[in-house]
């Protein structure tokens, strides 16, 4: 385990980085050499590789690690910065993933659909979403007292994993351009089979290790950030002290900083 | 390019980026906190480490607490 101070770099999240690679690379090699066109779609079918697996990323991982952490913020029992941390991390991660979901949905779109984007209400729901992990991140930025930000945060992220349901069944309660569930349907029958089911699988796997290193690494930064923080303030507490180390300086200096000689002012 | 090669190109390249621009992020902060554990304060010796920076902060907080009865004190050494 490679540290500084007290903040370690565990193991674990190394392998899980590597791992998470070499599934990206089977799925590619997978998705784009291996498994047959589609009947209906053609090759455009092999973008449905990449784009669910960072859909259910987006959406069910990180708003799902963002809830759970800012609820276990906001509980009394159990708060600790650790929470708020993992949530800031994970909707950081998330909105990385909301807006490849909409990328990838726009290139499908394009030539299946006629058009890069329509006011569908997946499409904006999920365009609600990464704005809102957007307005979260911008209110971390506000400065204030630590647990005033740290509660702040938890409620705008309980905002966010509001539009997480509204996403996941916008398909069944409006009439949508996109399609019902891609994989499995409402009665969790496989849609797709062979080799095909396999690399779905792969890709679903590859991103959400992905997501775990990704959310590892970030969460790193985060404890850095505050390290660094408090280091600084005891550093220029120390500063302070060995600037008026000199008894008769320290006592010496006046309210606006300019030194006054010992005895009153002139 | 095709749509699928554009697809996974930018899907692909943006992880990455931004995987690259974490790690360099992390390289950053990991650099800022070992900098500021060995900080040299204006004027004094070398601050070693965490303990030594808390070792100084203490007489600090002294001082500041005597500070306001030392003013106190002050106008009646004038007259």
């Amino acid at each position: 385990m490679n540290s500084i101070g007290t903040v370690s770099r565990p193991r674990w999240l190394t392998v899980v980085g590597i791992l998470g690679v070499v599934c990206m690379g089977f799925t590619v090699w997978l998705g784009l050499w291996v498994t047959p066109p589609d009947a209906v779609q053609g090759n455009l079918a092999r973008l449905l590789y990449i784009h669910p697996p960072i859909a259910t990323v987006a959406l069910y991982w990180a708003g799902g690690v963002a809830l759970a952490g800012s609820l276990f913020y906001l509980w009394p029992r159990t708060r600790s910065f650790f929470w708020d941390r993992l949530a800031a991390s994970s909707v950081e991660v998330g909105a990385v993933f909301s807006a490849l979901t909409c990328i990838t949905g726009s290139i499908w779109g394009r030539p299946a659909w006629g058009v890069w984007w329509a006011w569908d209400a997946r499409l904006t729901s999920t365009a609600l979403l990464f704005l809102l992990e957007l307005g979260y991140l911008a209110l971390r930025r506000v400065p204030a007292d630590p647990a005033v930000r740290a509660r702040r945060c938890a409620v705008a992220a309980l905002l966010i994993a509001l539009d997480v349901p509204i996403v996941h069944f916008s398909v069944d309660w409006w009439q949508t351009l996109h399609q019902t569930g891609t994989v499995l349907d409402p009665g969790f029958h496989l849609h797709v089979h062979g080799s095909m089911a396999w690399t779905f699988l792969l890709g679903f796997i590859a991103f959400s290790l992905v997501f775990v290193w990704l959310l590892g690494v970030r969460y790193r930064i985060e404890v850095l950030q505050d390290r660094v923080g408090d280091q600084e303030m005891e550093v220029s507490l120390a500063e302070r002290w060995s600037e008026g180390s000199d008894g008769s300086e320290l006592v010496g200096v006046g309210p606006s900083g300019h030194h006054v000689p010992e005895g009153g002012a002139p | 390019m095709s749509y699928v090669d554009a697809g996974y190109s930018i899907a692909l390249g943006i992880l990455f980026i931004y995987a690259v621009a974490l790690v360099l992020r992390r390289r950053r902060w990991e650099r800022a906190l070992r900098v500021i554990e060995r900080v040299e304060p204006a004027g004094g010796s070398e601050v070693a480490n965490r303990s030594e920076v808390a070792e100084r902060i203490e007489p600090a907080r002294h001082i500041e607490r005597a500070a306001p009865a030392e003013e106190q004190a002050a106008p009646g050494a004038r007259s």
